[in-house]
């Protein structure tokens, strides 16, 4: 026995709770009378009762907004070639080539849409700040041990994720900024900036059904390369010089 | 949030204001989100949907006059967004791949932590099911079931979005809750006979 057609919609209405109107208390008196009616009535008033929907995310969950910010920042120039393999890795991975997401304001395009475009964030604050980010994610990736990273509840895990997101959004903010330090001709700043840059593209690649062994030959490239040290002996070399008075 | 309030970060947002711009992506996220879920099953392509719809929809302010509300402008844009990753995979890849992509599976509703396990895996099964019934639906009804029932739009708001009129909005849902509903008890059956049989 199935429901009448011209009274689909009512049907619909009513276990959606939309139930004023002359439509509903007409479709009342029919139901009363109709078998057909009165069962799909029941069975969708159930059927709503029983949705199991998906929870919605939490707050802060989502940060749509530094991709954004990215997308619509002026593309910068790319001149400098590969300083060492991985070129087609390189260009598998590559997105859309982005300035750092500090110091970004809007001006108005009639034809785009609002665009953001590079303040004067200096050059030296840019590297700076992208070392001191870097840090913590190297740190991160160097400290895991081999249980955890085979473990079923790290891969695919919404820390990883995290990870993954930050490595993407350095590996970002290192395209743009390797550019600038050629420029500049800091090439020794340049090149570590490039090396870390090809660590953050293959956090941010590593699959879901990653095994540890891919993570494992990261760590030791880390290793190997002295980046940690690396890095730190920059940090050191740019600390500002201590002011008069300063103790 | 105040009608009148998003009109001036949208009036800012159009002349450039970058804080603006933020307020607008954060304050709309989360829906633009949820409404990808939706439509497409997987949380990995939910999140491109929505970054995709962030940039489109900034780069159209400037057209956008007001016509509509721009949370149903921004609805229409994630639809047809969405639409167009399904074209490109076709709806049957969504489920097929549930088991290694976290998508609505892995996304059911939080169960309270004080619920008892047994409740909690129920429940989680009931969505894989839903998730595997959506995947009966056409298009239409899967756009108005979503819209309907997870952004609990009212029908003038989804026949908006949709460009339909309400009364095809109302049959589509009817059709759609249908077809839900046979699918899981499809599903019932099939699970008996797979318990009886063990």
């Amino acid at each position: 026995m199935t429901a009448c057609k011209e009274w689909e919609a009512a049907i619909s209405d009513r276990v959606m709770g939309e139930v004023e109107g002359s439509e509903q208390e007409a479709f009342s008196r029919h139901v009363e009378t109709c078998a057909g009616c009165s069962a799909e009535l029941a069975a969708q008033m159930a059927f709503q009762a029983s949705l199991v929907l998906p929870a919605k995310p939490l707050p802060g969950e989502l940060n749509a907004w530094p991709k954004v910010a990215r997308e619509l920042a002026p593309t910068p120039r790319r001149s400098r070639s590969m300083s060492f393999g991985m070129a087609g890795f390189l260009a598998a991975a590559m997105l859309v080539l982005g300035v750092g997401l500090g110091g970004l304001m809007v001006t108005n395009s009639p034809v785009d849409g609002p665009r953001l475009v590079e303040t004067s964030v200096s050059e030296e604050d840019r590297y700076l700040t992208f070392l001191e980010e870097a840090a913590p994610l190297l740190l991160a990736v160097t400290n895991r041990e081999v249980p955890e990273l085979v473990s079923a509840s790290f891969l695919g895990s919404e820390a990883l994720a995290a990870e993954q997101r930050a490595a993407e959004r350095l590996a970002d903010v290192a395209r743009g900024l390797i550019d600038q330090l050629e420029d500049t001709g800091r090439d020794r700043e340049a090149q570590l900036v490039g090396e870390l840059e090809l660590v953050f593209i293959q956090v941010a690649n590593l699959s879901r059904k990653q095994d540890a062994g891919s993570l494992q030959i990261l760590k030791a490239a880390i290793d190997n390369r002295g980046l940690l040290f690396q890095l730190t002996l920059e940090e050191l070399r740019h600390l500002p010089e201590p002011q008069d008075g300063g103790v | 949030m105040a009608n009148s309030d998003e009109q001036v970060l949208l009036s800012r947002a159009k002349n450039g204001d970058r804080l603006a711009l933020k307020a607008l992506v954060e304050r709309h996220q989360e829906d633009v989100f949820y409404l990808a879920l939706g439509l497409l099953g997987q949380r990995s392509e939910a999140e491109d949907a929505m970054q995709e719809v962030m940039i489109k929809a900034i780069k159209a302010l400037p057209r956008f006059r007001g016509d509509s509300g721009f949370a149903t402008w921004l609805y229409r844009i994630t639809h047809n967004t969405c639409l167009d990753h399904i074209r490109r995979q076709r709806w049957s890849k969504v489920t097929d791949s549930m088991d290694e992509n976290p998508g609505l599976a892995e996304h059911w509703q939080t169960p309270d932590p004080t619920d008892d396990p047994g409740r909690v895996t129920a429940s989680a099964e009931l969505g894989r099911e839903l998730m595997q019934a959506m995947d009966t639906l056409t298009p239409a009804e899967r756009s108005v079931f979503v819209l309907r029932q997870f952004q609990e739009l009212s029908t003038r708001e989804t026949a908006e979005v949709l460009s339909r009129a309400e009364g095809s909005v109302k049959n589509l849902l009817f059709r759609a809750m249908r077809k839900l509903r046979e699918a899981m008890a499809e599903f019932d059956d099939s699970s008996g006979h797979r318990e009886a049989s063990l």
